[in-house]
């Protein structure tokens, strides 16, 4: 059991400024934002806490591109963001800490255009092979 | 050797199409690659260019069997971006119809379950006793699945006086038909020469992987969005989290089969609270959605569905991430087929209780 404000000390203390953002919603939801690379650092946090990864949302922002990780901390719903700039949108891999996220970030991949840096198997998941546009993009 | 079975698109035990490449040395089989998309048919795109109560009828229409828990999470999480309390009726009829969708779903996997095996009597003898379900559904809702049962705020229709007697005699053919049917499965031997000690998950597996409902509580990780993460009227009534260490394939049938019973249990519980809150509310209107982002959770019938919504203030959302229970287990498939004869591949794989048409959206 860990409460949202033990989890907020816990980032900070290990994150420092790279916490961007901390805001707890309705019903134990919990919203934080953390600078590109430092977001591997907090997802070995939330293994340590016995996390269970959800799925990761990739969210197109116009200027930027952004990765949701979902995960769940009982009793908290942590949804982790990081974005990185639309022209060079390289995030890192996390699927060496949890291997189901390697299937969501190919679709992340895919569907988005992140470039998942460190990525296990890059394939197409959902599309076929030779697609090459973005369907998720807006333009 | 190293020789590679295409299993798929088409397979007799895939109602779906879904291509699984088994690589097997003789009839061992050493590694699984999977391949999806085949019912790709981009729904979070088109969720983007639809109203919020346009998106309810669609999510509702990801998959036929688990309609009702699709819009059941899409409605959590705009209903917290709105900062909504949905009436206590609602959370209760709701409650019933997304139950009596689990019974039905149970017992279609139990009917496919005993056709791969190779007993269509006993198939036969499920889906009948399936109908008793799902006529209750079409009599309350006015149909078999896709419902339209919700809305941004509470439901669209109620549960009446009059649906109560047939819902409750249906329940209990339905309680003694699965009494018969977990004695079935626990004593026959062509089944448990099938079931038993095939398709093994173990338990770190099913953690590492961080798979969801039946195929994780069979492998002793107790995860149940309903207990975990209560929404509806959940922590209102009493029933048990089914959790089974032995970690097979008949562990995975004998936890569906035991949710029936704790399912027929909810509902009847339901049922009197819903006769106490007569003439309440089934919904409250909500005018706008304001700018936000909202997480909902349910655990339908195969596992946690999840959805993600993010509203920028407009009649539409900016985005809605929707994961479904088989996209989460699927993953686990390459672990339990390892070690495995080509033989158990098709049983082992309908042991997750696959949904490609969820998975793929």
């Amino acid at each position: 059991m860990v409460t949202a404000s033990e989890l907020e000390e816990t980032l900070r203390t290990h994150l420092r400024e790279d916490v961007l953002e901390f805001t707890l919603a309705r019903r134990n939801r919990v919203f934080s934002k953390v600078r590109n690379g430092s977001h591997r650092q907090a997802v070995k946090l939330f293994q340590d806490m016995g996390g269970h990864l959800s799925v990761i949302t990739s969210v197109d922002l116009g200027e930027e591109l952004e990765l949701v990780y979902h995960f769940e901390l009982h009793p908290l719903q942590v949804s982790l963001k990081t974005s990185a700039p639309r022209g060079n949108p390289r995030i890192e891999t996390i699927s060496d800490i949890y291997p189901s996220a390697a299937w969501y970030e190919r679709e992340a991949m895919e569907m988005m255009g992140i470039t998942v840096v460190n990525h296990p198997d890059p394939r197409h998941l959902f599309l076929p092979d030779d697609y090459t546009e973005y369907p998720l993009r807006r333009f | 050797m190293d020789v590679v079975v295409q299993f798929g698109p088409q397979h007799l035990a895939l109602a779906e199409p879904e291509r699984l490449r088994v690589h097997a040395e003789g009839e061992k089989v050493v590694n699984v690659d999977i391949a999806m998309g085949y019912n790709h048919r981009g729904i979070e795109k088109l969720a983007e260019r639809k109203t919020y109560e346009q998106d309810i009828l669609l999510v509702e229409r990801i998959c036929g069997i688990c309609s009702m828990s699709h819009p059941v999470a899409f409605t959590q999480a705009v209903e917290d971006i709105a900062n909504v309390t949905v009436p206590e009726r609602a959370n209760y009829s709701r409650m019933i119809i997304a139950e009596l969708e689990r019974i039905h779903s149970h017992l279609l996997w139990a009917g496919i379950a005993a056709e791969i095996i190779g007993i269509e009597t006993l198939f036969m003898y499920i889906w009948r006793d399936r109908e008793f379900v799902l006529d209750q559904l079409e009599i309350i809702t006015g149909n078999r699945n896709h419902y339209a049962w919700n809305t941004v705020g509470g439901c669209r229709k109620d549960i009446t006086e009059k649906h109560i007697p047939g819902l409750l005699t249906a329940l209990d053919v339905v309680e003694r038909r699965t009494e018969y049917y977990i004695d079935s499965f626990l004593r026959n031997r062509t089944i448990k020469a099938r079931l038993v000690g095939t398709g093994i998950l173990p338990r770190e597996d099913a953690r590492r992987l961080c798979t969801v409902g039946p195929l994780a509580r069979a492998s002793g990780y107790a995860v149940d969005v309903r207990k975990d993460d209560p929404h509806l009227a959940y922590d209102k009534v009493d029933f048990e989290k089914i959790v089974l260490d032995e970690e097979d394939n008949m562990a995975r049938a004998k936890v569906r089969l035991l949710e029936i019973i704790e399912s027929v249990k909810i509902i009847r519980q339901a049922v009197t609270a819903l006769r106490e809150l007569s003439g309440g509310e089934i919904a409250v209107k909500v005018k706008q959605i304001p700018p936000g982002e909202g997480v909902g959770r349910y655990e339908a019938p195969r596992g946690e569905v999840f959805h993600y919504v993010r509203s920028n203030g407009t009649f539409y959302p900016e985005r809605v991430k929707i994961r479904a229970p088989t996209y989460a287990n699927v993953q686990a498939v390459p672990v339990m087929l390892q070690g495995d004869t080509l033989g158990d591949v098709p049983i082992t794989l309908a042991s997750i209780d696959p949904c490609f048409c969820c998975t793929d959206r």
